[in-house]
């Protein structure tokens, strides 16, 4: 049976859009270790920042370049006001992250109304690509999404700054000791991945419909992303996101999106199951 | 006299309602060699966890330099000159031995030359590119110390540097000590089981028992106390 090359492409898309929700997600849970339920409701953030922006009068782009700023601004005081404060109680951290997530949306309500808003994409139409119409924002997502990619690799593993955050990573004790301010280094990487998360949510406006539920329905798949990822840097979250976003857009194109999401929800037991005996073999 | 490099008096920690360190009292010199010895669970390794700042004392006070660092971050700690080792290496695994050593220069402000000449002082420049966590034990050792050493430290506090050598490499080490107080004038106190390590030491013995401070003297009158002999060096020959 020939495969239709839109569903590849498409199953591309979803997996490089999915990356570029899930690489802030992999720097506060993958790097801070921090489970932050409010990630979905950052992106939220970011989209409504886009939306206030080109209502503003100012257009899409600046609202593009403003939201990992405001974003990254509300991420900084999430930390500094909640998670900091809950650091060695991860239990606690979920709970106040996910009360965290509530008063964004509910903030978000009570700003722009419980109804869904349309952004209008920057470059409208499409361009014909393997034979096919394909819509040109979507593309400048992918686009967006591998140039998040490359710049995570260089500031990880090119910067000084991104040695030091892998130092805290690797033993946040050991890097204390030897004179890292661990919780400098975690409070910049938790701003920087929030600020990710608002990227994406300004990214992926004008191809969603922006309303208060919109995080909700990136925060799992963004999770098993992370989750399943192989290493804690930005090539493992791309394999993680490309199993995840690509596998489910390709199970729900050739069977059904109910098996997709079947699918989904059952390589999250597996992975939560094999990352717990992970963390279990690597205490010491 | 001048003010002791260290300073501890009186320090408290329990976990779960068991005291691990219950009132003890320490000073050591600038420059000056102690060794510290105590059976199991008698509260070394906590003790150098309170002067690290990783654990914050329930009571007592730490003085450095003639300054209360009781709470200072364990960065900030690290910063006026207090550099550890650990029981099991304390390198990060995942990073090179480069790497390792990189994040300790910047840490501690030193500029990148010092990494490769303390590569090549602690003979890893062929092992440079491996990942810290796949070194045999003696280079994770190794490595170890010379990260510690690139904070330029004023104390050192060695968590059982000796874990896992044979007899003729723990005297190997007790030298190179002796040499690195001596020369750098490093104060260095130095968690022990191995007692033919510390008789090569020729240092000062100070005696942990139950988390307090013994007793403290040269080894041969440490090892006759009556108390030390029957809670630790009688029952270990």
């Amino acid at each position: 049976m020939p495969v239709d090359p839109v569903l590849l492409l498409d199953a591309l898309a979803q997996a490089l859009t999915l990356f570029l929700v899930a690489s802030g997600l992999a720097v506060t849970f993958g790097l801070v270790g921090v489970i932050n339920l409010a990630h979905g409701e950052l992106l939220l953030a970011g989209a409504y920042t886009a939306l206030a922006v080109e209502r503003a009068g100012l257009g899409y782009w600046a609202g593009l370049a403003l939201a990992p700023l405001v974003v990254g601004l509300l991420g900084f005081l999430l930390d500094l006001l909640v998670i900091r404060r809950l650091r060695e109680r991860p239990l606690d951290t979920l709970l106040a992250t996910w009360a965290a997530a509530l008063v964004v949306r509910q903030t978000v309500v009570a700003l722009f109304g419980p109804a869904s808003h349309t952004i209008q994409p920057p470059i409208p139409g499409s361009v014909v690509l393997l034979g096919a119409p394909y819509p040109v924002h979507r593309l400048l997502v992918m686009g967006l999404a591998l140039l998040v990619a490359a710049l995570l690799a260089w500031l990880l593993f090119a910067t000084r700054l991104g040695l030091m955050i892998r130092g805290a990573i690797a033993d946040r004790t050991l890097a204390a000791v030897s004179g890292l301010a661990v919780r400098r280094l975690e409070a910049l990487a938790f701003a920087f991945g929030a600020g990710l998360a608002g990227l994406a949510g300004a990214a992926t406006a004008p191809l969603l419909s922006v309303d208060p539920q919109m995080g909700l329905g990136f925060l799992l798949p963004a999770f098993l992303a992370v989750l399943v990822a192989p290493g804690g840097g930005p090539a493992g979250t791309a394999i993680g996101a490309a199993l995840v976003g690509g596998g489910e857009s390709l199970v729900a194109a050739f069977a059904s999106p109910v098996l997709a999401q079947l699918a989904v929800l059952a390589g999250a037991v597996v992975l939560l199951r094999r990352v717990a005996g992970r963390r279990a073999g690597r205490e010491r | 006299m001048p003010a002791p490099l260290l300073e501890l008096r009186h320090l408290v920690k329990s976990f779960g309602g068991v005291l691990a360190v219950a009132g003890a009292s320490l000073e050591l010199g600038e420059g000056e060699l102690l060794a510290l010895i105590g059976p199991n669970g008698c509260g070394k390794t906590t003790l150098f966890n309170l002067v690290t700042g990783i654990e914050r004392p329930e009571a007592g006070a730490i003085r450095f330099a003639g300054r209360e660092i009781g709470g200072l971050p364990p960065q900030a700690r690290a910063r006026l000159g207090i550099g550890r080792t650990f029981q099991v290496p304390g390198v990060l695994a995942a990073l090179s031995a480069r790497e390792n050593l990189e994040v300790a220069a910047t840490a501690a402000g030193r500029p990148r030359r010092e990494v490769e000449e303390a590569l090549e002082r602690a003979g890893l420049a062929t092992f440079a590119e491996r990942a810290a966590g796949e070194l045999p034990h003696g280079l994770q050792q190794r490595l170890e110390l010379a990260m510690v050493l690139l904070q330029r430290p004023r104390l050192l506090l060695l968590d059982e540097p000796t874990a896992g050598l044979e007899l003729g490499e723990s005297l190997a080490v007790a030298a190179r000590l002796r040499t690195l107080v001596a020369r750098e004038g490093v104060a260095a106190l130095v968690v022990e089981h191995d007692l033919a390590f510390v008789r090569a030491l020729g240092a000062e013995v100070a005696v942990m028992l139950r988390g307090r401070i013994a007793a403290r003297g040269p080894y041969a009158r440490v090892a006759a106390d009556p108390e030390v002999r029957a809670a630790y060096l009688g029952s270990r020959g």
